[in-house]
């Protein structure tokens, strides 16, 4: 079996999942009063089975392709960086600040895309975020969290 | 004639200093996010709604047109220079245009795209003037059953005709149903799937899933493949187009622009049928079929005015029956509820300013990109030289910018990622994130007309095939259900 194929299947179980969970989850919502005849839980199930039904045909389908068909590719070096920046952003949002933990994040994407600049990277980065983050928040009245920085700015 | 009395109404606000400003601010943001790749006018406009919030909504919506019109006008710049189309109704753009500019002339693809899609916008949009009110009125007869049922058909025809195969625009759809379901449910009170986490009780807001699928699922997908830029073809002497070029491009607009609104204005909307049909037409009708494939300036011409005029026509069923057909449209609905408004036949009626004014914007908008795109083009193009480390850097400082913005919660910043990694993975195995988008948006709607249809009809579900507009729109449903897989079978067999 290709890798493609096996990512297919791994995708329409995960879905299965999700829908098995949808339909578990759908009978324990509270009905709740009201002139509603339907009730809250009618739609979930239905989008649960709809789930099962899909994901389903997506496994048939990916097993019937079996031949070759495209071939899955793509590189973890940047997969990884990316989504170590993603988690580092969210995690430090509020503790280092929107423009220090953003920062970070810019200079980790400008390195999954193959920049070897690293300290070019960090300044353009610092430099990029502040000013947004004065144009935001000063020009346009938004509220972003100064963490760190705060005594600062 | 009605209409025209309105549209000068609608004239008199959009010719407002401010409003003159916002269209103009949007079709330049439309232009450079249209140009470059990785983000478009879906994105903006998601990006622009917290922003947005303090504006006046008639201000706002006359900004994100401009956005809408002015990325289908910087799409063609970049299929053109660097052979990647950035939505589907460029790919065919991409295809003869590129042939075009590899020959050494790419100011005249750039030149017949700029002026294709000023004439397929501007007839669009005059045909917008008048199919809007007249759907309208035959929508104000629609009750909750014929809503249900006209949204039951968008998602069986956006599902099949998105997506190589109906499985999958049938898995992102239901994925996005998913999504709109978490939440406070509107009609009981009740939460669901809320996972007792508090930021979920109001819900997953259709910002966060479409900011993550396609700033953070895209962004990823570009870093993960190993192609390397592509290249960029330089203009070499900007000279527009020549008396033979215009001869060759003016009914190409024409027919484009014919076969682009009224498809575009369908419940399943999009711009690949009218743009594809438009080509294998020109194709035909040329004089010149043998350079077809080697950059024949009809092949460019036809498909972009194809492209612009379904644009225009996808604001038919969006304004006047609040059904968007396409990701950006889904989030100018999410921005019509932020305003408390909900399109539909009523809002011609109770916001008259607003419909007008936006549909006004659209000539002026169209006016202004011509002027912006036809002699800058070569100033556009510049945009493709920033270097990708930093555009995609900069995309998810926006990103994270404008997710966290909305109700200043980090919880959301996260679950934005976490959508984007999925949307990353949901690229790599072919499902087209497009149907999660809209389904988020429209499935609440579904469930909300379907009780209260059922609440009218005292539970008797007979309603939807009983009244003859909701049996035959469910009807179109399964058909449109039945004959994709029934087509593809039929061709394996001969």
């Amino acid at each position: 079996m290709s890798r493609k194929i096996c990512f297919e299947i791994a995708f329409a179980l995960g879905a299965i999942a999700l829908g098995l969970y949808l339909f578990i989850g759908s009978s324990s919502i509270n009905l709740g009063t009201g002139y509603d005849k339907i009730g809250p839980r009618f739609f979930p199930y239905i989008i649960a089975g709809g789930l099962l039904i899909s994901a389903s045909l997506m496994i048939f389908e990916a097993l019937q392709r079996n031949r070759l068909n495209s071939e899955l590719h793509f590189e973890k070096a940047p997969l990884v960086l990316i989504v170590f920046g993603l988690i580092i952003s969210v995690l430090l949002l509020e503790r280092l600040g929107f423009i220090l933990a953003v920062m970070i994040l810019f200079s980790l994407i400008a390195r999954a895309f193959k920049s070897q600049q690293l300290i070019r990277d960090v300044f353009v980065g610092l430099i990029l975020t502040t000013i947004v983050y004065y144009l935001f928040t000063s020009g346009l009245g938004l509220v972003l969290p100064r963490g760190v920085l705060s005594g600062l700015i | 004639m009605e209409s025209l009395g309105l549209l000068v109404d609608g004239f008199a606000i959009a010719l407002q200093w401010n409003n003159i400003f916002w269209a103009f601010v949007g079709v330049l943001l439309g232009t450079a996010v249209g140009i470059l790749p990785g983000i478009g006018p879906a994105l903006t406009v998601a990006l622009l709604l917290p922003v947005t919030f303090s504006l006046n909504p008639v201000s706002a919506f006359i900004m994100f047109a401009g956005i809408y019109y002015g990325g289908m006008y910087g799409g063609s710049t970049t299929s053109i220079l660097l052979n990647t189309p950035g939505e589907s109704g460029s790919i065919i753009t991409a295809l003869e245009g590129n042939k075009m500019a590899r020959s050494g002339r790419a100011s005249a693809a750039l030149a017949t795209a700029a002026l294709g899609s000023f004439v397929a916008g501007t007839l669009g949009t005059i045909a917008l003037t008048f199919a809007a009110p007249a759907m309208a009125d035959i929508a104000l007869i629609f009750g909750p059953a014929e809503y249900f049922a006209l949204i039951i058909l968008g998602f069986t025809t956006i599902s099949s005709v998105l997506g190589k195969t109906p499985a999958r625009g049938m898995l992102s759809l239901f994925l996005g149903l998913a999504l709109g379901v978490v939440g406070i449910d509107l009609q009981t009170g009740q939460a669901r799937f809320t996972m007792d986490l508090l930021p979920l009780f109001d819900g997953i807001h259709v910002v966060v899933v479409a900011v993550g699928l396609f700033a953070v699922g895209e962004t990823l997908y570009l870093a993960t493949q190993s192609k390397g830029a592509g290249e960029i073809i330089n203009i070499k002497g900007w000279t527009w187009m020549s008396r033979e070029d215009l001869a060759r491009s003016w009914k190409p607009w024409l027919r484009g622009s014919l076969l682009g609104f009224p498809i575009g204005g369908l419940p399943t909307g999009g711009s690949e049928i009218p743009t594809f049909l438009s080509y294998a037409i020109e194709k035909r009708l040329s004089k010149h079929p043998e350079e077809f494939g080697h950059g024949a300036i009809e092949g460019v011409a036809g498909p972009e005015a194809a492209n612009n005029a379904a644009a225009a026509g996808v604001l038919v069923p969006l304004l006047t029956l609040g059904l968007p057909t396409s990701a950006t449209a889904a989030i100018m609905l999410a921005a019509f509820q932020q305003f408390n408004l909900q399109p539909g036949p009523l809002i011609f009626i109770t916001n008259p300013e607003l419909v007008w004014g936006l549909i006004a914007s659209l000539y002026i908008g169209n006016f202004m990109l011509l002027l912006l795109n036809l002699p800058l083009a070569p100033l556009w193009a510049r945009l493709l030289k920033i270097p990708s480390p930093f555009l995609y850097g900069g995309i998810l400082v926006f990103a994270t910018l404008g997710t966290y913005s909305l109700n200043n919660s980090v919880f959301d910043v996260g679950l934005m990622y976490l959508i984007g990694v999925i949307g990353f993975y949901m690229r790599l195995v072919d499902i087209p994130v497009a149907p999660a988008v809209i389904g988020m948006i429209l499935g609440p709607m579904a469930e909300q007309q379907f009780r209260r249809a059922l609440a009218i009809s005292q539970g008797d579900a007979t309603i939807f095939f009983s009244r003859p507009i909701s049996a035959t729109l469910l009807g179109l449903a399964l058909c449109a259900l039945i004959a994709v897989p029934l087509v593809k079978y039929l061709q394996k067999r001969s």
